[in-house]
């Protein structure tokens, strides 16, 4: 398997987790190639998560925007994002493995629940570790989690988001991994998580490429997709970039403005260096110590991004933008509005990409526009209150 | 010859073990720090300083509080180099830093630095053998030691990896981070005599080594002993502490 998208990806980690990540990937290459192991996946994405997740046309937003958008209903998934899809399959991966316990990093806490949820399901030990800031922002998801018989462990140290979360998943995992798989959440980190992630997300593309031939006759012109780790843009991407006359472009968390410093939009103002396992692009000072990021979206707050996004930029077959915080939440309100869709604020930034470029007459009419919804806004609710409140939208 | 090799040889020909002594560069501020490398310096056989990164995920609680405090003093990798030039004598000095740091200053540029302030080797915690290469053919380059890490988590890494090792092979003695957490893992012995048969590279044992009892343990097997959080340790505890810390573990080390 290559571990390497273009220059970027590797596996750049401490010699005591190497045996670890070479079993998975090991063991990963045979269960992909095994009938019974898909047939189990294919069993619990379809009985389990309820897939296919809908292509919905969004006919009043496309009517308030001049152009055709379609929202795959990755919100409709059990436990409410396609983080499920993912966890599905590296848990079966683990118990196919003989492990007996999950840990696992989350920021939005999305990623956590989807974790805590295939633990309980399959009867193994979790332990969820989450930034204090996260824990804050993110108090539900904290209790289910642990209403789900997980572990929350909320990690006090640097940033308090998910980076830190990452950093001391891996500590733990490095003594661990004997009994323990470190159920990684996003298309990061050291391969072959980068590849795996991808792999269990990519049913998301293949639903959507189906579904709008049916629906429309042809492919579309753009699919929009918010970018955090990056797992939901490449799961909906994978199916397209060979179709090269789709249009693809990631969305980011720009927080305060790609330019301010206050950002988490890693491809558009990050530079390439090595993190958490991988060389891709991440925001960083000139020394190469990590920075602190800024989004409204605790699932979108993280300093780097998968490499195969990275790779993506630089061959120019993705387009990368940023949206802010602002943008994001009038995205969320707008939606909300129209359709009766309250997204979670990660989707809410490539939504805001999409009704910037409609207002600013980017679309041609007859423009098929497919935006991946890749959770609900349940969640989100209280930071939209701290703003909505004085705010007249 | 390079340092590390020489400072092997002579300690070989005495009958004696290495003692290397791990410092966070910065520790325990900007204006001290100097003063407790320089004195960790003094009873070494080779310093090991660790450049502070701030996602050290192959480090455990007590060099990661280092490593912030030492972030939050402000100090940079030119200030590294400047500060070895200045205390450096033949006893041999080994940089301990993150990848990012090496890739970002540029692979070229790090190692040159390293070269022309006299740091005779360098051990990178988070890049992997797989991914060591691009580092190692620089390093070669400016005849800088590439240091290997190996793990007890795997014997079979552990040989394909030792035979083309050079300087010293830092044998992490547990699994996990540094620091130390219980007992010393019993696989660690016959791990040692299993990598003497394969390879002449001297081997130094670290991660989770405190007490001159720790030491007693490896000195028949490991040609070197690493400690880092220990000497972080006293030196919170002040100078006489660490001095009293850094001579009981030099002698037993010497002692046969
Ligand atoms: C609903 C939702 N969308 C998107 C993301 C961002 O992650 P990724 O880029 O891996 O899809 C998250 C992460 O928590 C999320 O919860």
């Amino acid at each position: 398997m290559d571990r390497y998208f273009g220059r970027f990806g590797g596996m750049y980690a401490p010699e005591t987790l190497m045996p670890a990540l070479l079993e998975i990937e090991e063991e990963f290459c045979k269960l992909v190639k095994d009938e019974n192991f898909l047939s189990e996946y294919e069993y619990y994405l379809k009985n389990y998560v309820g897939r296919p997740s809908p292509l919905y046309f969004a006919k009043n937003l496309s009517n308030h925007l001049g152009v055709r958008i379609y929202l795959k209903r990755e919100d409709l998934n059990h436990t409410g994002a396609h983080k499920i899809n993912n966890c599905i399959g590296q848990a079966l991966l683990a118990k196919h493995m003989g492990k007996k316990r999950l840990i696992a990093e989350t920021g939005a806490g999305q990623h956590g629940v989807a974790t805590a949820t295939v633990a309980a399901l399959f009867g193994m030990e979790c332990e969820i570790f989450m930034g204090e800031e996260d824990a804050k922002r993110q108090f539900h998801n904290v209790q289910r989690m642990k209403m789900l018989g997980s572990t929350v462990r909320v990690v006090s140290k640097g940033s308090k988001t998910l980076k830190d979360a990452i950093n001391e998943a891996m500590r733990d995992w490095s003594e661990t991994f004997e009994y323990t798989f470190y159920l990684f959440g996003t298309a990061a980190g050291p391969h072959p998580f980068p590849t795996i992630v991808k792999y269990f997300q990519s049913v998301i593309g293949k639903e959507t490429k189906e579904q709008i031939k049916r629906l429309e006759g042809r492919l579309p012109d753009y699919i929009f997709a918010c970018v955090g780790g990056g797992s939901n843009a490449i799961g909906i991407f994978s199916a397209f970039l060979e179709d090269h006359e789709v249009k693809l472009i990631g969305v980011e968390g720009a927080g305060e403005g790609i330019h301010t410093g206050k950002t988490a939009a890693t491809l558009c103002s990050g530079s390439v260096g090595i993190l958490h396992g991988t060389k891709t692009y991440i925001l960083q000072d000139e020394e190469g110590q990590i920075q602190n990021t800024h989004s409204i979206s605790a699932g979108l707050d993280y300093p780097g991004v998968g490499p195969e996004h990275a790779y993506l930029k630089e061959t120019g077959r993705v387009e990368y933008v940023g949206a802010t915080d602002k943008e994001a939440v009038a995205a969320f309100l707008l939606l909300t509005r129209l359709e009766g869709i309250i997204p979670a604020l990660e989707s809410s930034h490539a939504l805001a990409e999409v009704i910037k470029r409609a207002k600013m007459g980017l679309f041609k009419t007859s423009d098929i526009v497919v935006v991946n919804l890749s959770g609900r806004g349940d969640k989100d609710i209280n930071t939209v209150l701290e703003l909505w409140k004085d705010d007249e939208l | 010859m390079n340092l590390i090799d020489e400072r092997f040889e002579k300690l070989k020909k005495e009958g004696k073990k290495a003692f290397i002594g791990y410092v966070t560069f910065g520790y325990p501020s900007f204006e001290e720090t100097l003063g407790f490398i320089e004195l960790v310096y003094s009873y070494v056989d080779i310093l090991e300083i660790g450049f502070p990164f701030s996602d050290p995920i192959a480090d455990g609680e007590i060099i990661q509080v280092a490593s912030r405090k030492a972030l939050n003093e402000g100090v940079k990798l030119n200030h590294l180099f400047e500060s070895i030039e200045k205390f450096k004598k033949d006893k041999p000095v080994v940089l301990m830093l993150y990848a990012n740091t090496v890739y970002k200053r540029g692979i070229d540029k790090f190692f040159e630095s390293c070269k022309v302030c006299g740091i005779d080797g360098v051990i990178i915690p988070d890049v992997s053998f797989e991914e060591s290469f691009e580092f190692k053919e620089v390093a070669e380059k400016f005849g800088i030691v590439y240091i290997d890490l190996v793990s007890i988590s795997s014997l079979e890494r552990a040989k394909m990896i030792a035979k083309q090792s050079k300087g010293f092979l830092y044998c992490v003695s547990r699994k996990g981070v540094t620091g130390f957490k219980g007992q010393i893992d019993d696989r660690i012995f016959t791990f040692l005599r299993e990598l003497k048969t394969i390879t002449s590279t001297p081997l130094a044992v670290g991660f989770g080594i405190k007490s001159k009892e720790d030491v007693e343990k490896f000195k028949d097997l490991a040609d070197g002993i690493v400690i880092g959080s220990a000497i972080i340790t006293k030196i919170d505890e002040g100078k006489d502490k660490l001095e009293d810390f850094l001579k009981e573990i030099s002698e037993s080390l010497k002692d046969k």
